[in-house]
């Protein structure tokens, strides 16, 4: 028994992930190495031996010799790896935005679990989310690659034709003026009277605020952080047009709505008779949160898709 | 500039070294006796290259193998099959069409 013929073959055989006729594999090469070392030295002893195996090749590629024509996942379905992974994902992320937003969680057996998540579960769970549905597409492309039959996989022109991450539309000077402007107005009213809702302006000198002083603090420093966002973001186009900072924006805006969402209106609403302002309140924020979801949404297909597949 | 045809030469070789086995292994051979009988006719390749080559071949039913056990140490011989010489004429006749062609190619 020689000990570093023994684990010369040991590795081999971590790497022979051949159905069957391993041991036989192995048994030959055993034969082969004592008999060429025999040849050549005339004695069989570990020096030898050693000899011997160093030029016969590294463990991984004997094995590899064996395994051509066994791949994991056929080297065709490469492209449907990142697609279907992009498709996946974005389905992925807008439902766990939902729960996330309207704090729920979705189950579906054995695919789905998306737990209700605070923020920093969110942030964590994107990346996880993404790694986990590499996964789930790896896996489903390994069984049909191991199926050996000609499958022909569906191919949506919709995500594979997404728009490339081509720059965005370029700033015009006129539009970042307006967007300042609105931004310094409602900073003004923030200053003058603690608040950017208002139930009331007939008395323009001393409007009705919206909600009681703590509530109106609370999502008027949100919002003008959104605000603040958007004109950043559209500044911020004058030196790169990438869509990838409008990606960032946008999920930034989103993580600014989710602190609104997950505050209930438990503010005291000013009473005008008539209107049902908390609901007129819970309406604006949900028309909002579905425009940055969806803007969201776009951006990170555009993105993701073509970093994933067309440049693949 | 000296040109590297390394990989060139390897996939050349992929076919060349199954007719060339398919041709010694009319006679029975273990591997080894397998690389020094193509190492006398000129022809050199790497042990951990034949080997993968002979089980392929084997699967397809090409060539066929047993172990010896009565000598020192177990050995694994190998044959054609007549499968494999059918395999083996065909393979010489496409051999012979390519050579032809670049032939024909070269002298033009």
């Amino acid at each position: 028994m020689y000990r570093n013929l023994e684990n010369y073959l040991l590795e081999i055989s971590h790497y022979l992930a051949v159905k069957e006729g391993a041991e036989e594999i192995l048994a030959e090469i055993k034969s082969h190495i004592l008999e060429k070392t025999e040849a050549e030295f005339e004695t069989i002893n570990e020096d030898n031996i050693s000899k011997i195996i160093s030029g016969y090749g590294k463990p991984q590629q004997v094995a590899a010799k064996y395994l051509e024509g066994f791949e994991i996942i056929s080297p065709t379905f490469k492209r449907h790896l990142f697609l279907y992974t992009g498709i996946l994902f974005v389905c992925h992320l807008g439902l766990s935005l939902i729960a996330f937003l309207f704090h729920s969680s979705m189950v579906g057996f054995p695919f789905l679990y998306i737990p209700d998540m605070n923020i920093w579960q969110f942030i964590f769970y994107v990346p996880m989310a993404f790694i986990y549905d590499l996964g789930l597409v790896a896996l489903f492309l390994y069984l049909v690659t191991q199926k050996k039959r000609e499958i022909r996989l569906p191919w949506p022109r919709l995500f594979a034709k997404a728009k490339p991450a081509n720059e965005l539309r370029k700033p015009r000077i006129s539009f970042m003026v307006f967007l300042i402007l609105i931004f310094l107005m409602f900073l003004y009213f923030f200053v003058q009277f603690g608040t950017i809702f208002f139930a009331s302006m007939n008395n323009p000198s001393n409007p009705v605020p919206m909600f009681d002083r703590s509530a109106s603090l609370y999502y008027s420093l949100l919002f003008l952080a959104m605000m603040a966002c958007e004109v950043i973001g559209y500044a911020v186009r004058f030196i790169s047009r990438s869509r990838l900072l409008d990606l960032i924006k946008n999920f930034v805006i989103l993580i600014l709505l989710q602190f609104v969402w997950n505050n209930p209106m438990k503010a005291d609403f000013a009473e005008i008779p008539g209107v049902d302002l908390k609901n007129n309140m819970i309406a604006f924020i949900l028309i909002i949160t579905i425009v940055v979801a969806f803007k969201f949404l776009r951006s990170l297909i555009s993105v993701g898709i073509q970093q994933f597949t067309l440049k693949k | 500039m000296e040109i590297d045809i390394t990989n060139l030469e390897t996939e050349m070789n992929r076919g060349f070294l199954q007719i060339l086995v398919l041709a010694a292994l009319e006679q029975k051979m273990y591997g080894y006796k397998m690389l020094k009988f193509l190492e006398e006719t000129g022809y050199t390749v790497e042990e951990n290259t034949l080997y993968p080559i002979l089980r392929r071949l084997e699967k397809n039913g090409v060539i066929k193998s047993e172990w010896d056990v009565s000598g020192d140490r177990p050995k694994k011989f190998y044959l054609i099959t007549p499968l494999g010489r059918s395999m083996r004429k065909k393979a010489l006749s496409i051999w012979g069409k390519q050579n032809d062609i670049l032939k024909k190619i070269m002298e033009d």
